[in-house]
């Protein structure tokens, strides 16, 4: 056993834009330790969106050797990868991606309706994450009566709703002004110092010196630490 | 747990966002509505006829078959003339008690005749002339007053019985009984007044006729000894086919007829009128389920055209589910249960209003009172099946969505 949470192994990545093969990702080894806060920095293009997608188990890599939580995801199947994204993984993106016809309280709960339904009162846990996130008197609105930053706070909330072993932020920040990133950056921190592994995809060197080790991503492999 | 959550969610977003496609949905309800309410309609009101026509073959008697002289060709003057002919009379009905199987015969026989009561006149009523074994046989009795008797019969008294509808035309409430009707210009004392009746399988409204005595009717109004009908009422159902043909040979031998000639007769079994509409009925009844078909084809069109655009306008929301954690299985039930869902709100109000009118129907014409449990499942289930079918393909393309490419700014 180690206390790494993602060992990833020479991982390539081609993708086919019709008869072209794209090499999307050429080679990365990365390990990340259970309770670190890491930044991936990278130009559009580089190939941080498709590691970030390897890292979160929503793509496979063409080869190399993956494993999360010393467990070989490579091998899982489709049913087996969306459980472990249900149980241990939580994703904030740029645009939030909350549902519009589900109020925030649902939206929070929407994790759980997929879990297995062991982890208590699904109810009582999305308030206690709202107000973590301070958001919870909002909990019946509906997405599009909040602020940006009131709508990543509900895709924080959302996230941690199956209290995941990592969250995974891509360009969390992207959509919001400075003050509002701030705030939101200051939830990932103490989020961090709470115990949780937060990797963070970004181009903005603000935003990622937020988090304690970066790594840069260029031409599909990892240049520098 | 879980699952019920999931369903509750689920329920609420199927609502909210089969609001943006308002008219949309509103149409397909239409169609598995129209569908669902064919369906009930035509299996409740085929039902019913079915009812009604077993209540009339009722209403003739038990195990009853009829004689009757046939309708034929005669040339006169160059011009065609249809007459029945004059060759059934009462000795045949004599003949017809020897076959065996055979409990009661009664001949008879009818003809339109202008009727009178102090001023009031009635042109053409039907007046049969029966024995006293008439009430037995057709099991249909006087209301008030009595039947004639044998000695009356012999006597060629001039008495009647009214049907109930021919006694409230002529007397328009005064007592009938006792009083003196003319038929053509003789006078004839009513006795009695029938029950009430309808109308039977021949079609032939039991209420609206006179009955007198057989020999007073052939004697001292028509004067022929030829009668047109013979009831035969045969023991046991299961003895009248081999009695219908006993008699078919015995009044051919009676009337002479040579081979490969036709019968001057017919002999009718009202179970033969069941059968008749019980065929025409399915045709109805097919045409009925065609229509429904229709229906639902178009509101599964109208279903699967809604879940292809909801499933194109929420594109995000599956790649989000499938990131946090749906299965496939888990799309494919949340878009089969909203097409579903769809369906069965037309379904169920096909069924509810499919019902009401066919109550409604009863309520307001005499149609006999049936409702078909099982067409009412049964065009239930059939807009859950439209529903799932019209689900199929638009939450199989749902599955195929990938997070990865959805959620990408």
């Amino acid at each position: 056993m180690s206390d790494l949470l993602c060992q990833l192994r020479d991982i390539r990545k081609t993708y086919k834009v019709g008869d072209i093969e794209v090499e999307a990702l050429k080679g990365v080894s990365l390990d990340i330790g259970k309770g670190e806060f890491l930044a991936i920095m990278g130009a559009s293009g580089s190939g941080k969106t498709t590691l970030m997608n390897i890292i979160g188990l929503l793509d496979v890599p063409t080869s190399g050797s993956y494993l999360f939580d010393n467990r070989d995801v490579t091998t899982l199947s489709d049913d087996e990868l969306s459980s472990l994204r249900n149980m241990s993984i939580g994703f904030v993106f740029q645009n939030f991606y909350l549902l519009p016809y589900a109020t925030v309280l649902e939206n929070v709960l929407l994790p759980t309706i997929y879990g297995e339904g062991k982890r208590g009162d699904g109810k009582k846990r999305a308030r206690d994450v709202l107000r973590m996130v301070g958001i919870e008197e909002q909990r019946r609105f509906r997405p599009t009566q909040l602020s940006g930053g009131q709508q990543q706070r509900v895709a924080i909330a959302r996230a941690l709703i199956n209290d995941p072993e990592l969250i995974l932020a891509d360009e969390p920040t992207g959509q919001l002004d400075s003050k509002t990133a701030e705030q939101i950056m200051n939830i990932f921190v103490e989020l961090n110092r709470s115990g949780k592994t937060i990797v963070l995809i970004t181009h903005d060197p603000n935003i990622a010196s937020y988090a304690n080790r970066i790594v840069f991503i260029k031409d599909g492999k990892i240049v520098e630490e | 747990m879980s699952l019920g959550r999931q369903f509750l969610l689920n329920l609420k977003i199927a609502i909210r966002s089969l609001c943006g496609f308002r008219l949309r949905s509103l149409l397909a309800v239409a169609g598995v509505f129209l569908g669902t309410l064919s369906l009930v309609i035509v299996a409740n009101m085929s039902d019913s006829l079915t009812l009604k026509t077993e209540k009339e073959i009722e209403k003739l008697g038990k195990n009853l078959l009829v004689v009757k002289s046939k309708k034929v060709k005669k040339f006169r003057f160059m011009r065609k003339l249809f007459t029945s002919a004059t060759t059934l009379t009462e000795q045949d009905a004599m003949l017809l008690k020897s076959i065996e199987g055979v409990e009661d015969v009664m001949p008879a026989t009818n003809r339109l005749f202008p009727v009178r009561y102090k001023d009031r006149t009635l042109n053409n009523i039907l007046v049969v002339g029966v024995t006293v074994d008439f009430p037995r046989i057709r099991n249909f009795y006087p209301a008030t007053g009595r039947f004639f008797t044998k000695e009356e019969d012999r006597a060629l008294e001039k008495v009647v019985l009214l049907g109930k509808t021919t006694a409230e035309r002529l007397f328009k409430g005064e007592n009938p009984l006792g009083k003196y009707i003319y038929i053509y210009r003789a006078p004839c004392r009513v006795l009695g007044v029938m029950e009430t009746k309808g109308v039977d399988a021949t079609g032939t409204d039991q209420d609206n006729q006179i009955i007198m005595p057989l020999r007073t009717y052939l004697r001292r109004f028509v004067n022929k000894d030829h009668i047109n009908m013979i009831y035969v009422r045969v023991r046991n159902e299961r003895l009248i086919p081999k009695v219908k043909s006993n008699i078919t040979e015995l009044l051919r031998k009676s009337h002479r007829i040579g081979t490969g000639k036709e019968d001057d007769f017919e002999v009718i079994d009202p179970k033969d009128f069941l059968t008749l509409k019980t065929e025409a009925l399915k045709i109805v009844r097919t045409i009925g389920r065609l229509a429904a078909a229709v229906a639902f084809v178009i509101g599964g069109i109208g279903i699967l055209s809604i879940m292809i655009l909801l499933v194109n306008e929420r594109r995000i929301e599956i790649g989000i589910r499938r990131a946090v954690g749906s299965h496939k299985k888990d799309i494919i039930g949340q878009f089969l249960f909203e097409s579903t869902f769809i369906s069965v709100a037309g379904g169920a109000l096909g069924v509810v209003a499919g019902f009401l009118l066919c109550v409604m129907i009863y309520l307001l014409t005499p149609m006999p009172f049936a409702i078909s449990v099982p067409s009412l499942i049964l065009a239930f289930s059939a807009s859950i099946v439209v529903g799932i079918s019209a689900g199929v393909y638009p939450s199989f393309k749902a599955t195929m969505i990938q997070p990865i490419e959805v959620l990408r700014e």
